[in-house]
């Protein structure tokens, strides 16, 4: 297709234009620019976030698997497009990771996660506030309590907060992270995600409320008063959580959205008598309180990560006793702080401060250590030497050879599914991941076998990173990070070549792996949440078989067995469509607490008997905190009784299709346009050859058109509107300059019909193109295209959207003639008509705040009727009891007592009026502050004018 | 309107009649009469500042035999007043929550409602202190 200079400044200011509000075109270049398949339901929600300049926030509460994440990065990618960059993510320590992944990878936005070293570093580095970094900031909800102060300097355009639900007390003074989050962020927009908005009580929509915006609901009693009591007004909630608050359910999406299941294989084995004998010495070692291997200031976090190593391998008990006893061996020669480096302790997890923070929370903080006894030093110095080399003798254990077997029946499962071999084993400590490699090399997986840790600098992990590294080294996917490259480097190996990935938790964390469908867990993490995230690399969105989950139980060991029991009947984690119930999940928060009273009960109990019960009371516990009628109440509030939303979602997602297929028609024919000389362009395959020498600063090499519909080329650099050579084609595209000329557009020859420009063949007529920018709080900005033809009939914009669609050619020899006055006339026309919808959309805007104020104030006017209610309630009471009164006396002290109740009655009405006027003055102030912010300052600028003829 | 009841207090506040007959007439009559948003202020802190009035000056002390049924009469008024602040308080909250403008008393008005309210539960007090 041929363009015009007039054409590719009409399309880059197209392209690049602002749009405010929920138009359906907001999120175009979003859309266009991320790596997601479409889904109308994402789309909506963005939307849905965005629509508002004004409002200070919503709740997505999607159910599980609908891509909350995708819905936030959506509209953090719109707003990277539209320069308004500062932006964060508060999110679990635990998740960061996949966050900043997602954004990165999915989005092409950049992403740091800051904690507190980082944040050191930065403020090392000379960054006076190392939030305002340019990039999008990831930071755990501990993190950013605690940064306060740090996080409300920086002026945000957007913060996201997943899992938000953690923040459901933070109206509570008492709830200090809660409160700390809620200040810190209290004047940005803000986009709160969860899956399970309600869960035990209403009020835990007040808090998150709260976060968003203090004025959505009044004070917490009256909230209570109002929803969460008895004949509560259920339905006038609703429309107000309308408002704020979205929820898309699977069953509304089912039809775009493909869900497999998830199969369970439960492995019983039964450890050899040396392993149980272990174990139990142990376990009883672990008891002990007197011990100088485990410092009492780390005792929970320590012996919790002993115990999950017991349950691991033996190698894994024998290298971990050893570091133990070496730092017994430093204590003894006056060496040493007497603390273990947790991070040191063969796990890859929980070497994470933020992490630490979460799962230290509530213990007592003891650094006081006790003075070791030389002699009892010794002593345990000598027991531990004897625990380690018990454990060596134990070369293969029965778990082990039991995984031999559990593969194979994984693996016929794999090819009965019709899915890849390929298996991905979970184990919580390193040591038994390179045991397990060199067991499996030994027994028929010899050179199919590949690790993947937080460090993954094995010998293989160089070998396969530098491969890649070689493979790829003119391409875009090389980053700067050695950590990054070796992450992509096992994966690709693992999807390509390898059979079995050993991975530690690290790999439990942002990373996909959908084309892999049996998960192993060789052994088992206690909290559910770990394992959710586990089963959830591959048994995610994308994934097309259905998951084999293979679990391994220990038979000798009765606390195992009701663990596993619990996480597979309560939390319903190895089976389903849908793994783990929100609802359930969400009872549990991040599952430390579930994990530590597990630990709890592994540490104290001592007999079966108390195993057992002690198993009893966690589990009514949690049958308590499951609700069933909490439930009731938010499909009530939640549920989407519009019938319509099928049909919606539907129109949402082809009309997005279109809008997408527009913009990258037009992005790249103004590409070919834009570079036309410096580049040899493929419209098949939608990809061009940047010819090397041309402007410096943009590596030459293939370019290949970011594409939704088609696998985007390994290997190539992804070609999209935000790559710095897209970024400067528009701008180069924008600025050009642009006399009134002569253009005939060539409707007959357009590849497709397009009727309403082939009913303009023959005419031709005078066309102005005008940019008209109205500033308030955002910027919109709209392309009016107003001109008549040569018979005097009026054109509409469509008709020129439409031959502007059409290839064109400039007429040589230039306008001799002047502008004819009427076609500033059109121009004006179509600036009023373009003005006033403007003014509706604001006034819409401005409506909606002021009547959410108004419920606002309402609520507060009645938080003030409280107490009058109450003094009537009491006055009804003595006015009933004087009459029954029995003599004078009591007739006397009654009517006293009506009289000081009435006069309090008439000062709490005298109260009212105060606290009426005084609220209604601030509602008035913040509307009238809201309508300031809404004032639309506008301007227009003439990009061009041509004569034209369709042709 | 003011101007004729006006002149029923003036009838009635010579105090040669018992209280009942007073507040019978005189403000129970006239509460009862009138709608209860048209009572005016003015009018209500008349007929309060008699009562007031009529307590200090002992005259009710004179008029021992009727104390029950001028306690009854009072009673009977206070009633009154309380059921137009209670209609008062409904129109508030109908307003507000269907933001549809009601006819709700000024603050005066209410003022002067609960300022007659007192002082008649005064006088039931100091009538039943004397009974």
């Amino acid at each position: 297709m041929l363009l015009t200079e007039y054409h590719a400044k009409y399309y880059a200011h197209d392209l690049t234009r602002h749009i405010s509000g929920a138009e359906p075109d907001r999120l175009t270049t979003a859309l266009f620019d991320a790596n997601v398949d479409l889904n109308p339901h994402q789309i909506e929600a963005a939307l849905f976030a965005l629509r508002s300049p004004v409002q200070k926030g919503v709740i997505l509460a999607d159910e599980v698997g609908l891509g909350k994440t995708i819905e936030a990065c959506l509209v953090l990618c719109q707003l990277w497009a539209e320069r308004k960059r500062r932006l964060l993510v508060i999110c679990p320590a635990s998740i960061r990771r996949q966050w900043a992944d997602e954004l990165e990878r999915k989005f092409n936005l950049p992403a740091s996660i800051l904690d507190s070293r980082a944040y050191s570093a930065a403020l090392r580095a000379g960054v006076a506030n190392p939030f305002d970094c340019g990039r999008v900031v990831v930071c755990s909800i501990n993190f950013a309590a605690k940064m306060k102060s740090a996080i409300r300097e920086v002026g945000w355009n957007m913060v996201v907060i997943d899992e938000a639900h953690k923040l459901r007390n933070a109206h509570q003074s008492s709830n200090k992270t809660g409160q700390a989050i809620r200040a810190a962020v209290a004047d940005t927009r803000k986009i709160l995600l969860t899956a399970t908005p309600l869960q035990n009580s209403l009020m835990e929509l007040f808090g998150m409320a709260s976060v968003i915006d203090e004025q959505l609901f009044g004070d917490a009693a009256t909230f209570r008063a109002l929803y969460a009591g008895e004949n509560s007004d259920l339905k006038s909630l609703k429309l107000r959580l309308q408002g704020f608050c979205k929820r898309t359910l699977r069953k509304d999406v089912l039809e775009y959205v493909q869900f497999t299941r998830r199969q369970a294989i439960t492995r019983p084995f039964t450890p050899s008598d040396e392993e149980i004998n272990l174990y139990d010495t142990l376990s009883q070692f672990l008891q002990r309180e007197d011990t100088f291997s485990i410092p009492r200031a780390q005792r929970v976090l320590l012996t919790m990560r002993l115990r999950k190593i017991m349950a691991s391998s033996s190698p894994a008990i024998a290298a971990t006793l050893e570091i133990i006893r070496q730092r017994l061996v430093d204590q003894r020669s006056g060496e040493g702080t007497g603390e273990v480096e947790v991070a040191r302790l063969d796990a890859d997890d929980y070497g994470d401060d933020d992490i630490l923070d979460e799962m230290l929370e509530g213990e007592v903080d003891d650094v006081e250590g006790a003075v070791p006894d030389p002699a009892a030093l010794e002593s345990e110095i000598r027991e531990l030497d004897r625990f380690i080399e018990w454990a060596r003798t134990i070369e293969v254990d029965a778990k082990s050879l039991n995984l031999l077997d559990a593969l194979e029946i994984g693996f016929e499962r794999m090819e009965q599914n019709g899915a890849a071999r390929k298996a991905l084993i979970f184990t919580e400590s390193r040591k038994t991941q390179c045991y397990l490699r060199d067991f499996l090399q030994e027994n028929g997986y010899a050179g199919k076998v590949a690790l993947f840790n937080g460090s993954n600098n094995d010998e293989h992990a160089r070998e396969v990173t530098s491969r890649w590294l070689e493979a790829n080294r003119s391409t875009g996917k090389v980053s700067d990070s050695r950590d990054v490259n070796a992450r992509a480097a096992i994966i690709e190996h693992f999807r390509d070549e390898a059979e079995i990935l050993i991975a530690t938790e690290a790999a439990a964390e942002g990373v996909n792996l959908q084309f892999c469908s049996l998960v192993v867990n060789y052994d088992l993490p206690w909290n559910p949440q770990r394992i959710e995230q586990r089963i959830g690399r591959c048994h995610r969105y994308g994934q097309k078989y259905d998951v084999v989950v293979i679990n391994f139980v220990n038979s000798a060991n009765a606390a195992d067995q009701r663990t596993f029991d619990l996480l597979e009947q309560k939390f319903q984690l190895f089976s389903g469509v849908f793994g783990v119930s929100d609802e359930i999940m969400g009872s549990i928060e991040s599952g430390i607490d579930f994990e530590r009273r597990i630990f709890e009960i592994y540490q104290t109990c001592r007999t079966p008997e108390q195993i057992e019960s002690a198993f009893n009371e966690l589990q009514a516990q949690l049958d308590d905190t499951i609700k069933s009628r909490i439930l009731e109440t938010q499909q009530l509030l939640f549920d989407n009784f519009d019938e319509d939303i099928h049909q919606r979602l539907r129109l949402n997602l082809q009309g997005a299709q279109m809008q997408l297929d527009k913009f990258g028609k037009q992005f790249w024919s103004l590409t070919k346009h834009g570079l036309s000389g410096a580049a040899v362009f493929n419209d098949n395959s939608l990809e061009f050859t940047l010819n090397s020498g041309w402007l410096q600063r943009f590596k030459p090499g293939k370019y290949h058109l970011i594409s939704k519909n088609e696998s985007n080329v390994e290997g190539e650099y992804l070609y999209r509107p935000s790559h710095p050579l897209g970024e400067f084609v528009l701008r180069a595209a924008r600025e050009l300059n642009t006399p009134i000329g002569e253009v005939a557009f060539d409707v007959k020859n357009h590849p497709t019909k397009i009727s309403l420009a082939v009913a303009m063949i023959g005419q031709s007529g005078w066309l102005k193109v005008d940019k008209l920018t109205v500033e308030s709080v955002e910027r919109d900005e709209h392309l009016l295209l107003a001109g008549f033809t040569d018979s005097g009939l009026s054109v509409d914009q469509e008709v020129f959207e439409k031959l502007f669609q059409c290839s064109g050619r400039v007429i040589s020899g230039g306008v001799q003639e002047d502008p004819p006055r009427r076609l500033a006339d059109e121009a004006e026309l179509r600036l009023k008509v373009a003005l006033e919808k403007c003014k509706t959309d604001n006034e819409h805007l401005i409506n909606e705040e002021r009547d959410r104020l108004y419920r606002w104030a309402d609520d507060m006017i009645l938080a003030a009727e409280r107490d009058l209610t109450m003094t009537k309630q009491r006055i009804r009471d003595a006015n009933r009891r004087a009459k029954q009164a029995r003599s004078l006396q009591e007739q006397v002290q009654l009517q006293s007592e009506i009289r000081e109740l009435e006069q309090q009655q008439r000062n709490q009405r005298k109260r009212i009026f105060e606290v009426s006027d005084e609220i209604e003055l601030k509602r008035d102030g913040f509307i009238a502050a809201i309508e300031e912010r809404l004032r639309q300052n506008t301007s227009t600028q003439n990009l061009f004018i041509i004569r034209w003829h369709a042709v | 309107m003011k101007r004729a009841r006006l002149s029923v207090v003036e009838q009635y506040s010579l105090f040669a009649s018992p209280v009942g007959t007073f507040v019978k007439e005189g403000c129970l009559l006239t509460l009862r009469r009138s709608e209860p948003y048209v009572v005016d202020g003015a009018f209500l802190r008349e007929l309060t500042a008699e009562i007031v009035n009529y307590k200090k000056s002992g005259n009710h002390a004179v008029n021992a035999g009727s104390t029950y049924d001028d306690i009854a009469s009072l009673q009977d008024c206070i009633d009154l007043v309380n059921n137009i602040i209670e209609a008062d308080e409904d129109q508030r909250i109908l307003r507000r929550v269907t933001h549809q403008p009601r006819f709700t008393l000024s603050r005066d008005h209410l003022g002067a409602l609960f300022e007659f309210r007192a002082a008649a539960r005064d006088l039931v007090i100091t009538l039943y202190e004397l009974a």
